[in-house]
Order: structure tokens, then C-alpha cells, then sequence
């Protein structure tokens, strides 16, 4: 044990024997090379698809804004107080633990990590996800700035996906699609780390082509803290 | 990947299969999950095969994929590993008798830290310096040193493992290994 290939004395050549042993006793049959280059050709996919997903986010994040949050209370009108959008119906945030998949419906599941900034992974593909969580843990993240929040539309699902960081957790979020109605928002953290999020909505788009979103923030008060509008955009996926 | 990269694969797959199975069996302690892991681990070998064939050493890089997806494996599952130092009562193993003698190192492993066993595979099965564990598991040699010699004195404070592993001496206070002593 010491700079070398520890081949010392007594003890050492008998922990390898020993290990030898150990590890000779079941005999190993022939490698199982089509699942491997079936189960090598399905990750590759996989992580294309994940790669498509960061662009479409990364592409959205380029040309929109991103909402940063009021100390005060954006707006205290009566069209959007929490009375009037039944917001203490919406569900109350849940923390999750790290690499852990949740179920979002529809084939959908959503995994947040504590490696890089508000890193999290949305997998559409239903099968294995550790390749995907292994290529998220290796990039930056969300990285969003302090106070501020940002979300994507992805019209083939239906799903509003968005990431907060306050350094408040969010009581409550919702989504508001004018003419149709007001969607409450999943959200969930990271157990132990309330300083970011994530959250999640299946909402219809308007009928029309065009037309905004509005993502609004609650505190526990049921105030409104924070809100955005992103555009449903012409190839139908928005985001700030 | 092209066809020519694919049979390079498949290759390095034929080859290596049965080594990484011996290697996954000590570090998961059943051959079931040792085959899991090593089709995961060449799995994600075959995603970034442009690196793995640029790497200085195609093997570290491989068993390093393994290691680390092993680690994954074992959080995702929720594993608790935790090191105690009462183990059940069993009668001392007839040396002769070599399936339960096995039996005993390989439980012995698996009560170590991940990285403590992953060590103690790497120097010893697989016979590797300390510097290339060190880069294989992306830590310093110094640490590589201490997870060894912390897991040799967990090893060696159990008394079916010492009985079993001929050769290898109780275990005694103080830190660090000792090598080349014998077991009187």
C-alpha cells in the first residue's frame, strides 16, 4: 500500500487472493452485446431529446424576459387577489428529494438536482433516466439570477414548466390563460432548499393563435408577489 | 455512432466483459447486480465512445463510468450503508469450506463506504497504483490512502473476515495499514 501496485507481503497477497476468489466464484457468461448497443442506441436518443429540450429552454431564455420579484406586492387590485382566483385551492409547495423522478402525467417525469444552479430534468421519454440525470449533473443548470423566475411552453404536451429563485419560497403559483381561466401550478423544491423551484401546470392555449400567459406568484397571504407574461409564440413554445 | 466505432465497441464489450463483472460483483456484492451495473455502465460507455476512445486509458475512463453509476445506483435505491460493530453471531468458518469463506469477504465489503470498497477493488482485484485510483475515482492519492487504511481496519475489526482472510492480522489501534505483517 504504499506508490506502487501494492504486491507487499503477507497481508496484501492475501487480501487479493482472497479477493480473487471472491470474484472468480461465479463464472461469467458471454456478453449480452445486442442489449448493450440496443440499450447504447436508446440513450443516445435520450439525450438528444434532453439536448432538444435545453435548446428550446436556452432559445426561449435569449429573446424573452425574466420577471424579477417585488419586495412589495406587484399588485393588490381586486381582479387579482387570491379571493378572486381561489388561489388557497392551489396546492401547497412539497419538497422532493434530489434525483428522484416525480410523475407528472402524460408520460412526463421531472427530476430536480442539487448539482450545478437550479439544475432540473424534464424526461419525456418514459424509460431509463439515470443517463439524462448523469448529463444534467454535468451542466450549469437553470442559473438564474436572484429573484427572478422563468418558464417554457411546450405545446406538444400542453405543459407549462418554469423554475423561481426567491429568496422567499412561493406560497402558491399560478397560471392564468386569459379567456380560459386560471391553472394552479405545482410546485415543489429540493428538500432542505427552499431558495429555488420549480413548478408546473397543463393549460390549454387560446383558441387564437398568439396571446400571452401569465405566471402569478402568491406569497402566504394569498398577495400577489410576482407576475409574468410570456407569449405563446407562433410555434407555440414561450417562455421568460 | 458509425459502423466503425460501433465494432470498436463491441469489441472493448467482448473483451472487458468478463474483467468488469468480476470488478461489479465485489463492488455490489451479488452477480445480479454486478450485471446490471456493468450493461449500465458500457451502456453510457457506448453514448460518449468519442471520449472513451480519446482517453489516455480507455479502461480507467470505462471503470470509472461503472464506479460512479454504481454510486447512482445505490443513492437511487436509497441504500443505506452504514458501518456497525456488532455483526450476527456465527461460528468460525471451516477454512475448507470455501463458498461460505467468500461469503464472508463479500459481506465484509459491502459493510464499507462505497468509496472505501471501490478503493479496496481497484488496489487489490484490480491492482491499480494508488495515483491511477486517485484519478479514476477523481480524488487525491493522500485520500485514497486514507479510504484504504480506514477500510483495512474495518475489514480487519471483523473477526470472521481476519479468520477467513489468512494471513491478514487482527486489527490494532493506530492509523494507517500495515503492510507486509502476517498473521503469526
Amino acid at each position: 500500500m504504499n506508490d506502487g501496485r501494492g504486491t507487499g507481503g503477507g497481508a496484501e497477497a492475501a487480501l487479493k487472493e482472497a479477493l480473487r476468489r471472491e470474484a472468480y466464484r461465479v463464472p461469467a457468461g458471454p456478453p449480452p452485446v445486442d442489449e448493450l448497443l440496443f440499450r447504447g442506441r436508446r440513450a443516445c436518443r435520450r439525450r438528444a431529446s434532453a439536448r432538444t429540450w435545453l435548446l428550446i429552454v436556452a432559445a426561449v431564455v435569449a429573446v424573452g424576459t425574466v420577471a424579477v420579484f417585488d419586495d412589495d406586492p406587484v399588485s393588490r387590485d381586486s381582479a387579482s387577489t387570491a379571493s378572486d382566483t381561489g388561489v388557497n385551492r392551489f396546492p401547497a409547495p412539497r419538497a422532493v428529494a434530489p434525483y428522484v423522478p416525480m410523475d407528472l402525467g402524460g408520460g412526463l417525469r421531472l427530476v430536480l438536482l442539487p448539482d450545478g444552479n437550479q439544475t432540473y430534468l424534464l424526461d419525456e421519454d418514459g424509460g431509463d433516466i439515470q443517463d439524462e440525470i448523469d448529463e444534467a449533473r454535468m451542466g450549469p443548470g437553470a442559473d438564474l439570477r436572484p429573484e427572478s423566475i422563468r418558464s417554457v411552453y411546450n405545446a406538444s404536451t400542453g405543459l407549462v414548466l418554469g423554475v423561481f429563485r426567491k429568496e422567499r419560497l412561493p406560497a402558491r403559483i399560478g397560471i392564468r390563460v386569459p379567456g380560459v381561466g386560471t391553472y394552479p401550478a405545482e410546485v415543489a423544491h429540493l428538500r432542505g432548499d427552499t431558495s429555488w423551484g420549480v413548478f408546473h401546470a397543463f393549460v390549454d392555449p387560446p383558441e387564437t393563435a398568439g396571446g400571452d400567459y401569465e405566471v402569478v406568484v402568491f406569497d402566504r397571504d394569498g398577495d400577489i408577489t410576482a407576475r409574468m407574461n410570456s407569449p405563446f409564440l407562433g410555434l407555440r413554445t414561450a417562455g421568460n | 455512432m458509425n459502423t466503425s466505432a460501433e465494432a470498436d465497441f463491441q469489441a472493448f464489450v467482448v473483451s472487458r466483459w468478463p474483467r468488469m463483472l468480476r470488478t461489479a460483483r465485489l463492488l455490489t456484492g451479488n452477480h445480479h447486480d454486478a450485471e446490471d451495473l456493468v450493461q449500465a455502465a458500457l451502456a453510457k460507455a457506448y453514448v460518449k465512445w468519442d471520449k472513451v476512445q480519446r482517453a489516455d486509458d480507455a479502461d480507467a475512463y470505462v471503470w470509472r463510468v461503472m464506479i460512479n453509476a454504481n454510486a447512482d445506483r445505490m443513492r437511487l435505491l436509497r441504500v443505506r450503508e452504514w458501518l456497525t460493530t456488532r455483526f450476527p453471531e456465527t461460528a468460525a468458518p471451516d477454512r475448507t469450506d470455501g463458498v461460505a469463506a467468500r461469503s464472508v469477504l463479500a459481506a465484509a465489503l459491502q459493510r464499507l463506504p462505497p468509496r472505501q470498497r471501490a478503493v479496496i477493488v481497484l488496489r487489490y482485484l484490480e491492482d491499480r497504483s494508488e495515483t491511477e485510483v486517485a484519478r479514476m475515482l477523481g480524488t487525491r492519492v493522500g485520500t485514497v490512502r486514507s479510504h484504504t487504511a480506514r477500510a483495512l481496519r474495518s475489514l480487519r475489526e471483523q473477526p470472521d473476515v481476519t479468520e477467513t482472510w489468512a494471513g491478514l492480522p487482527p486489527a490494532r489501534t493506530g492509523v494507517g495499514p500495515v503492510t507486509g505483517e502476517a498473521r503469526p
